[in-house]
């Protein structure tokens, strides 16, 4: 596969999750740049991929200067992750573009590793939703989408709506969900890497296993859930898809 | 035992307010910058324009300057403000301390109080309990000043109220309104410009990108504060102020590049 990472500043974690990943699979993962970096056309378009209101499913039609100029001075300066929330596929589409013009094919795995949300619009109930993950060309995955992307416990919601700041939830109710700099951060990333490669592999990135780390998890505690070594890494069909491939090196 | 104060009849209290209003009045018809909005980015970016020495006049609807700045979250009466925020705490002398990684706190009432001093020490005039009603326009729709009119006039009703504004002229007026984004709202009445609404979805980071995106959307007219949060229909955000000051911060800077 080939990662285009942003490596400021998460680039331990992203590192150890590769690691972790090539352990399971043997799957070779080329780092390269950054794609914003190598495809400064995108700047300009970026503005208008921006997700202006969660409810819409229209995006961010003329946008203002002051809006391009951002995204200018972002891109160069390696400064992505402010915030902002990009349509996930019009992202991948654009993305995709800039990887056709080097060359870089479907057989190439290409993934991309943001800083920046990404939402896809739900037609069932016509919402944005943050994701961790767009499986497209390339595969984007972001990483504060998989913190802020699956729904935390429904009792930190209501504690928040209390007024009840992050600092100040019980040590029992934060251990249900990510935070910046979570330890867990790398082996859950390194799921979603996995995933990754059963999508190109099959075009199926997903597990209907809840204990599988290709489970498609929408909540904190599925993904924590799904994302660990017990009782196994992938569940048995998966595991077998992997050693039909010779793929898997791990126990 | 004598009086404890001077003697001075009604008519020379009522004197001295109409005097010193109306001289002060009559130099800020004509100002550099009119900021409308006396919020925490208001409060600052005026205070940054007049310390460069730039005429700075806020228009505030409320008897009282600060916006949401004198509470936080839940009415609780403590202001948070995340790094580099607390840098500006430190500049203003609003003690603080750390509430945890990244995170500082400070009594609202106390740092409030102290950047309205630091405004007005700086040199800024405010028109309080001033509504905005309109902007001015000039050639190719630059904005070029503010329509204001008393607050109380628009709590009248219509039919007894002819009670026509004023226009102040400036160079630049900034748009601190927070949430409403009254003077962007009402460039878009016009077909001027369109703002994107106010982001609904929850994300921490976006304060990042209101300092990002303060600046200019219009000739003559920049937004800050969550203004620009209303205008660029960012994310909406938690209860802390640290953006405010900084995008008030930014947007003087902004201004200071057009004056």
């Amino acid at each position: 596969m080939m990662l285009f990472p942003c490596l400021r500043p998460s680039q331990e974690v992203i590192r150890e999750a590769v690691r972790i990943v090539t352990s399971w699979t043997g799957e070779v993962i080329r780092e390269q740049e950054c794609l914003y970096q190598t495809t400064p056309s995108a700047t300009e378009d970026l503005a208008g991929l921006r997700v202006i209101n969660p409810d819409n499913p229209d995006l961010n039609a003329n946008p203002f200067p002051v809006e391009i100029a951002f995204e200018r001075r972002t891109r160069e300066d390696c400064q992505c992750g402010k915030g902002a929330v990009y349509a996930g596929v019009h992202l991948a589409a654009l993305l995709g573009k800039g990887l056709f013009e080097r060359g870089v094919l479907w057989g190439d795995r290409p993934l991309f590793i943001t800083r920046d949300y990404i939402a896809t619009f739900d037609r069932d109930d016509l919402r944005w939703h943050l994701r961790y993950a767009v499986f497209s060309f390339p595969v984007i995955i972001s990483l504060p989408g998989i913190i802020e992307g699956p729904a935390r416990p429904r009792e930190y919601y209501l504690l928040r709506g209390q007024g009840i700041p992050d600092e100040m939830m019980p040590d029992s109710l934060k251990d249900r969900y990510l935070i910046a700099n979570d330890s867990r951060l790398p082996r859950v990333l390194a799921g979603i890497l996995l995933q990754a490669f059963f999508y190109y592999q099959s075009g199926d990135p997903f597990c209907a296993d809840p204990l599988c780390s290709l489970y498609n998890a929408h909540w904190q505690e599925e993904l924590l859930r799904s994302q660990r070594d017990e009782p196994y890494i992938v569940c048995p069909g998966h595991r077998q898809a992997l050693e039909k491939e010779e793929r898997w090196l791990k126990g | 035992m004598g009086k404890i104060f001077a003697e001075v009849s009604e008519k020379d209290v009522t004197l001295a307010i109409v005097g010193a209003f109306v001289r002060e009045f009559e130099k800020f018809v004509e100002s550099d910058v009119i900021i409308v909005g006396g919020g925490p980015a208001g409060l600052m970016a005026g205070k940054e324009l007049a310390a460069k020495g730039k005429k700075a006049l806020i228009v505030e609807r409320n008897n009282y300057l600060g916006g949401g700045f004198w509470i936080g979250g839940y009415l609780m009466n403590k202001i948070t403000v995340r790094h580099p925020g607390e840098k500006v705490l430190e500049e203003l002398g609003i003690p603080f301390e750390q509430a945890s990684e990244g995170l500082f706190v400070a009594d609202g009432p106390h740092a409030c109080a102290k950047l309205i001093a630091a405004a007005c020490d700086a040199g800024v005039k405010i028109l309080n309990m001033t509504v905005f009603e309109d902007v001015v326009l000039r050639e190719n729709n630059r904005v070029g000043g503010a329509v204001v009119n008393w607050t109380p006039v628009e709590a009248l009703p219509r039919q007894i109220t002819c009670v026509d504004p004023i226009a102040l002229e400036a160079t630049m007026v900034v748009d601190a309104t927070g949430h409403d984004a009254s003077v962007v709202r009402k460039m878009e009445e016009r077909g001027v410009l369109k703002t994107k609404g106010f982001g609904g979805m929850w994300v921490e980071r976006s304060e990042d990108l209101v300092v990002e995106y303060t600046g200019e959307v219009h000739p003559g007219l920049v937004v800050c504060g969550m203004a620009t949060a209303t205008t660029f229909g960012l994310p909406r955000m938690g209860p802390t102020f640290g953006a405010m000051l900084l995008s008030g911060k930014r947007v003087a800077e902004e201004v200071l590049k057009k004056l």
